[in-house]
């Protein structure tokens, strides 16, 4: 994975200390695919996700020297990542609570498989037609594992709201699957 | 599908997402990182060129004050100079050429006693231009003044005499008033080839721009105004501190 091998991580956030542009090139290469895939779940597209991770490095190599070496650097630069996604949807679009309902009444415009061969991509499209609100609720708790406190800290919404936007997120997905599921059925008979 | 399911499902599959991002989003991160750093790197450069700007601005306001009071002064003696040494000039020959006129005239007062009749058509003509009473009458149109003063003489000659002293006095004092007049637009003429500097080079420029705010004679910057291109410094006073290069 690594471009340049003589180099361990560790060392390159020491000279990303120093601010050598060299080093944060080398750190951005070695984490910016797996940091895109974090953006994209919160983002409509990949041209949101593109920006959601510029600002998200951007904050990486300001902080970088607040970096002590606890926990994993991947989890740092991660949990970076989540806030730079959220911090976008609250610059462009404002409000995390507006909800709409009209996510049921587009289609996926994805492949007709059957549930078990469901891949990342058409989980991420499913995703990615939430509304902001419920895309993020669900990102954060069932696929980061943060509780409903820790999300209503992170967004500033209510952890009742939180609880309301999961459940309403995971009977939406549900249905796109159910829906799915049916027609490939139908495909098939 | 329960709850715990449908959010395995999607962790499980999108947990280790990688997505390979668009070549530019680096050269956008590195264009960010480096107009911060130079942010970062202007702002101690422009906080010292603020102070010294203030120092500077701060200086001037207290120097012209005091330079001032020895500067106006100078001015106002240079004006007197100038009328005292011009008044003479002037005077001399134009009150001798009306007083000569008017010592004629008392001559001609004795004759036109006698032809008193003939005086009187003179007077009819010439009255109307006399008594416009001009102070800036130019002597060429007091001439006509003559006959009636001859006419006016008729009674005595002491009372001739005495008309033609005030008629003296009158003339003197006009002379005095036209040559004050005469003395501004010469004084100006006097004084505006040296002001009136021709802008040759840019260091003109710069110090004509400088003229207009620093009155002062040692400008807080002076260019060197030779044709040449580039603007060498000539001069500096910073109240404190002069430097002038000698032409």
């Amino acid at each position: 994975m690594f471009l340049e091998p003589k180099f361990t991580i560790q060392q390159l956030i020491d000279r990303c200390k120093g601010g050598e542009r060299k080093a944060q090139g080398l750190l951005y290469k070695q984490f910016a695919a797996k940091m895109l895939g974090v953006c994209t779940r919160y983002a409509i597209d990949k041209v949101e996700a593109e920006d959601m991770l510029q600002n998200g490095f951007i904050k990486v190599f300001q902080k970088i020297a607040d970096y002590r070496g606890e926990g994993s650097f991947e989890g740092w630069i991660r949990r970076i990542m989540v806030h730079s996604s959220i911090e976008y949807y609250r610059k462009h679009h404002k409000m995390l609570q507006v909800v709409s309902t009209d996510e049921t009444a587009h289609e996926p415009s994805v492949d007709q498989v059957a549930i078990a061969n469901l891949d990342a991509r058409v989980l991420l499209g499913l995703i990615q037609q939430l509304s902001p609100g419920y895309r993020i609720v669900f990102n954060l708790y069932a696929i980061e594992g943060y509780s409903h406190k820790e999300i209503a800290a992170m967004t500033g919404i209510s952890e009742g709201a939180s609880k309301s936007q999961l459940s309403r997120a995971r009977s939406i997905l549900k249905e796109q699957i159910a829906k799915m599921e049916g027609k490939s059925y139908g495909y098939a008979g | 599908m329960q709850d715990k399911d449908l959010d395995n499902l999607f962790q499980s599959s999108l947990d280790g997402l990688e997505v390979e991002p668009s070549a530019q989003v680096w050269g956008r991160i590195a264009d960010k990182l480096d107009a911060d750093k130079r942010k970062r790197s202007i702002l101690p450069l422009l906080s010292i060129a603020a102070s010294i700007l203030l120092l500077f601005t701060g200086g001037l306001l207290f120097i012209p004050k005091m330079v001032k009071v020895n500067h106006t002064d100078p001015v106002k003696i240079a004006k007197n100079e100038i009328r005292v040494k011009a008044v003479p000039i002037v005077k001399l020959p134009s009150v001798a050429g009306v007083a000569h006129p008017q010592n004629k005239k008392q001559a001609k007062a004795v004759i036109a006693a006698v032809n008193s009749l003939a005086g009187i058509k003179n007077k009819v003509n010439n009255r109307k231009p006399v008594y416009k009473p001009n102070i800036l009458d130019t002597i060429v149109k007091r001439q006509p003044n003559e006959p009636e003063l001859a006419l006016a003489s008729l009674g005595t000659k002491d009372e001739a005499v005495a008309t033609n002293k005030v008629e003296v006095m009158v003339p003197v004092n006009n002379l005095l008033t036209r040559e004050n007049n005469q003395q501004q637009p010469q004084g100006k003429s006097k004084s505006k080839p040296v002001k009136k500097h021709r802008i040759r080079s840019l260091g003109d420029v710069f110090n004509v721009m400088i003229a207009a705010v620093d009155k002062r004679k040692d400008k807080f910057i002076e260019f060197s105004n030779t044709d040449e291109d580039d603007a060498t410094i000539t001069g500096l006073n910073l109240g404190i501190i002069k430097v002038k290069k000698e032409k």
